[in-house]
């Protein structure tokens, strides 16, 4: 049986492709579960890469075609559960953004734009950086202080 | 797809989405009375966003249209697609209608709350059944 135990990391690639986002919330929820977190702060994990990864989809890869993959890595240290979401599309000016004020956002006849508004609600810490070879990493952090309880060595995947 | 008209008589219409294996989205119409209810079954997410559209629109730019979405069996919906709706409930606003959310999953009520949208979005915990039934 596949476990999930502090310091192991999993890595996975996705194609550009909206179809697969189910795929990618079926894995983050069933590591985040396995790293005993409560099941609200799982909720949140995975709104939050599905809008990770949608932004990617939708912004970074918006002129580019075939669109290249994502890269996923999750991992857990003793305090943290750590998600980056890794592209190789345009550059997004992190500093520059704005949040939406709502409801004005709504009444103006917005139905978009909200995506990284709601990671920076649903985690504790977000990062973003240029990497060396042209890629883009956001980086999507919870701490574990919402755990149900202590990681136990070993837990099985998807155990709640 | 066609979908049932609202006001129409009593149809019924499924939709299956398969993007992935497992959950995808899932819409079933049934006219109700004067009411077009929607079974929503699944994921809105990028993927099924636009099917999902196309679906439900329709039944939202008919004057006086009655548009109730069951989301009970609704495990997901992304931003956008929270955006979708009100721009959904606004056009049945304005062609003298409605549309009511029933059964909200607490998963999808958190992030309605966190978009500041409660207070925009009609949501109901269950269903009323029209007395024609």
């Amino acid at each position: 049986m596949t476990t999930w135990k502090e310091a192991d990391s999993v890595r996975f690639r996705i194609p550009g492709e909206s179809r697969f986002l189910f795929l990618v919330r079926t894995v983050v929820t069933a590591l985040a579960r396995a790293a005993q977190l409560a099941e609200d702060e799982v909720d949140k994990i995975e709104i939050a890469v599905d809008e990770a990864c949608t932004n990617v989809l939708d912004h970074a890869y918006r002129k580019t075609h075939p669109k290249p993959p994502i890269d996923l890595e999750i991992r857990v240290s003793d305090s943290q559960f750590i998600v980056d979401v890794i592209d190789r599309g345009s550059p997004f000016d992190f500093k520059a953004y704005v949040p939406p004020r709502f409801p004005d956002h709504w009444m103006e006849g917005q139905t978009r734009g909200v995506g990284l508004y709601l990671i920076k609600q649903c985690m504790d810490e977000i990062s973003y950086d240029a990497l060396p070879d042209k890629a883009n990493r956001l980086r999507l952090i919870k701490n574990l202080s919402s755990r149900k309880r202590p990681v136990e060595a070993g837990a099985p995947l998807g155990a709640r | 797809m066609a979908v049932a008209p609202a006001h129409s008589e009593p149809a019924r219409c499924r939709r299956n989405v398969k993007k992935m294996p497992g959950p995808s989205l899932s819409l079933e119409v049934k006219q109700e009375g004067n009411a077009t209810v929607v079974f929503l079954s699944g994921d809105i997410d990028a993927s099924s966003l636009n099917d999902f559209q196309s679906a439900v629109e329709p039944l939202c730019n008919v004057e006086g249209a009655q548009v109730v979405l069951e989301c009970a069996a609704l495990n997901y919906v992304n931003s956008a697609g929270l955006g979708l709706l009100f721009a959904l409930s606004r056009a049945c606003k304005t062609n003298g209608g409605q549309l009511l959310m029933c059964g909200v999953r607490s998963k999808v009520k958190n992030v309605i709350h966190v978009l500041g949208l409660d207070n925009l979005l009609e949501l109901r915990d269950e269903r009323s059944r029209p007395e024609s039934d």
